[in-house]
C-alpha cells in the first residue's frame, strides 16, 4: 500500500472511522499478539493483553501522526504491558537459563522443528527483560538502539543482554542431542 | 551460512509472528461498543388487522422510545470513549513531562559531579 | 532535587505577563521526519472530560482528579528522530524566543554536551500561570506546556499513577467500553 494511503488510514482511524481502525488492527495484530504470546506463553492471556493494547491505541490515536508512529507506539506499550503482566504472574516460574535442564533429545522427526520448540521453551523461561530484548531483535528485526528506545534501556545494556542471552541459548541448544 | 547465522535464523523462525484467532479485530471493536439493542416487536394475531391502527400507534411509540433510548446509550458510549481517550492523552503527557524533569535532574547531578 | 526545583518555582518572579500561547508551527515539518512523535493538546473541556471517567472509589482515581482539576491546559509536542542533526538551533530558537517576554521567567537551564533542558515559569495578569519545558537532545526535541499552578510534585505523582499506560486502576466502571468483557480461553497446547 502506498505511503499516502497508509497515512490516510491512521488519520481516518484517529477521527473515528471504525473501518480504518479495523484495518489498523488487522495490519498490526500479528505483531502485537506474537509479542504477547512469546512473552506470556498463554494464548488466552496473549489475546486479552492484545485486545487491551488496541483499545488503548484507540484512546491514543489522536496524538499519533503516522503509521510508523503507531507501530512504534504498539511495540512500546505491548512490551511494557507484557513485562508488567509477566511480573504479576507467579504461576510461570522465572528460571535462570542455567537452571533449565536439557531433556534427552532423541527425535526421529525434524531436528529443526524440535530445536524451535526447545528454543521457545528456553526463551519462555528467561527473565522478562532478557526475553523482551530477544523478541524485539528476532521477531521484529530491530537494532539495539531501537530496542533501547522501546524498552527505555541504555543501548549498552541491550547489547550486553543480547550477547549473554545468545551465549546461554547456544550453550543449552548445543547440549541438546538429536538423533535422526 | 555460518554457525552464528544459522543460530540467528533459528531464532527468527522460532520467534516468527503468529496470527491471533480469526475475528480478532471484530472482538476488539465489539469491546468498543455495546451490543445493539433490538426494538420490541409487536405480536401479530388474527385480530390484529382490526386493531391495526391502535397497534400501529403503540408500535410507533415503543419503537420511537426504543430508538431514543438506543441513541442515548450510543451517545453515552461515545462520550465515554472520548473521555477515556482524553485521559489516555493526559497519561501520555505526564509520561513525557516526567521524563524531561528526570532528564534535567540527572544532568544537574552529572554537572555537579564534574565540578 | 525536585524540592530544589520546587523552591525555585515558588521563588520565581511574579511579574504579570501576557498571552502564553506559543506558536509551534515551525515544528510541523518534523511530523514526517520523525520516527516517533506525540502531539497532545488538552483544553479545559477535554481535561474535564478526562476526569469524568475517573473513579472516586480508589485513592489513585481521586488523587488524579485533584491533579487534573487544577490544570487549565496541556500542550505537548515531542519528536524522536532516527539520526542526529534532524533539527537545527534555529528550530529551537523559533520556540525559545517566544518564551522570554514579560511574565516569563527561566528558572532552570541545564546543558550537558549536546543536551539542553530549560524550564520556564509564566504568570498572567489574572493570576494563572504555568510551567514550560523545552528539551533539546541529539535525537529528540520536546516542548511541554502545562497551564495551571506549577505543582511539580503533583505532576510527578500523576505520572507515577498512570505509568505504563495502565488506566485500569483509576477508571470508573460505569458504562465502560474498555473494561474486560471477554473471558479468557482455556490454555491450549502450544501451536507447534
Amino acid at each position: 500500500m502506498a505511503d499516502e494511503q497508509v497515512g490516510d488510514v491512521t488519520a481516518k482511524a484517529a477521527s473515528g472511522d471504525r473501518d480504518a481502525f479495523a484495518a489498523l488492527i488487522r495490519r498490526n495484530q500479528a505483531m502485537v499478539y506474537s509479542l504477547a504470546w512469546h512473552s506470556l506463553g498463554d494464548e488466552g492471556l496473549a489475546e486479552e493483553l492484545s485486545q487491551d493494547v488496541f483499545l488503548e491505541l484507540h484512546r491514543a490515536l489522536p496524538g499519533l501522526e503516522s503509521e510508523a508512529h503507531v507501530t512504534n507506539w504498539l511495540r512500546r506499550v505491548t512490551m511494557h504491558r507484557c513485562i508488567d503482566q509477566a511480573r504479576r504472574r507467579k504461576s510461570r516460574p522465572q528460571v535462570a537459563l542455567d537452571d533449565v535442564s536439557e531433556p534427552a533429545a532423541e527425535s526421529a522427526g525434524n531436528p529443526d522443528f524440535y530445536l524451535r520448540s526447545r528454543l521457545q521453551t528456553l526463551i519462555g523461561s528467561m527473565p522478562e527483560r532478557a526475553r523482551s530484548v530477544l523478541l524485539l531483535r528476532y521477531q521484529e528485526d530491530m537494532e539495539p538502539t531501537e530496542i533501547a528506545g522501546v524498552l527505555g534501556l541504555p543501548v549498552n545494556t541491550v547489547k550486553s543482554q543480547l550477547h549473554r542471552s545468545l551465549a546461554m541459548l547456544r550453550d543449552k541448544l548445543q547440549r541438546t542431542r538429536v538423533t535422526a | 551460512m555460518n554457525e552464528f547465522q544459522r543460530e540467528e535464523e533459528l531464532l527468527r523462525q522460532g520467534l516468527r509472528r503468529r496470527e491471533p484467532r480469526d475475528g480478532f479485530a471484530n472482538r476488539v471493536l465489539a469491546r468498543l461498543d455495546e451490543p445493539k439493542r433490538s426494538a420490541p416487536v409487536a405480536q401479530a394475531s388474527w385480530w390484529s388487522w382490526i386493531m391495526a391502527p391502535a397497534m400501529a400507534a403503540v408500535l410507533i411509540a415503543v419503537l420511537g422510545l426504543g430508538a431514543l433510548q438506543y441513541q442515548r446509550v450510543g451517545r453515552e458510549r461515545q462520550q465515554r470513549a472520548k473521555a477515556e481517550q482524553a485521559l489516555g492523552q493526559f497519561a501520555r503527557a505526564m509520561e513525557i513531562t516526567a521524563s524531561k524533569l528526570e532528564l534535567a535532574q540527572t544532568r544537574v547531578f552529572r554537572t555537579r559531579g564534574q565540578q | 532535587m525536585r524540592k530544589a526545583i520546587g523552591l525555585c518555582v515558588l521563588a520565581a518572579a511574579t511579574v504579570f505577563g501576557q498571552n502564553q500561547n506559543i506558536d509551534l508551527s515551525a515544528w510541523d515539518k518534523f511530523a514526517s521526519k520523525a520516527k516517533e512523535s506525540s502531539v497532545v493538546t488538552l483544553t479545559p473541556e477535554t481535561l474535564g472530560l478526562a476526569t469524568s471517567v475517573l473513579t472516586d472509589d480508589s485513592g489513585d482515581g481521586k488523587q488524579l482528579k485533584d491533579v487534573i482539576a487544577k490544570l487549565k491546559g496541556v500542550t505537548i509536542r515531542t519528536y524522536e528522530f532516527a539520526e542526529k542533526g534532524a533539527y537545527t538551533k534555529a528550530d529551537v530558537e523559533a520556540v525559545r524566543k517566544q518564551l522570554g517576554g514579560p511574565g516569563w521567567t527561566k528558572f532552570m537551564e541545564v546543558k550537558d554536551g549536546e543536551e539542553q533542558v530549560e524550564m520556564w515559569l509564566h504568570k498572567s495578569a489574572n493570576g494563572s500561570g504555568g510551567l514550560t519545558i523545552l528539551a533539546a537532545e541529539p535525537r529528540q526535541l520536546t516542548f511541554v506546556q502545562i497551564d495551571g499552578p506549577p505543582d511539580l510534585a503533583s505532576l510527578m505523582r500523576a505520572s507515577k499513577l498512570l505509568k505504563g499506560g495502565g488506566l485500569d486502576g483509576v477508571l470508573s466502571d460505569k458504562g465502560s467500553p474498555s473494561k474486560k468483557k471477554s473471558s479468557r480461553d482455556e490454555d491450549n497446547e502450544e501451536d507447534n
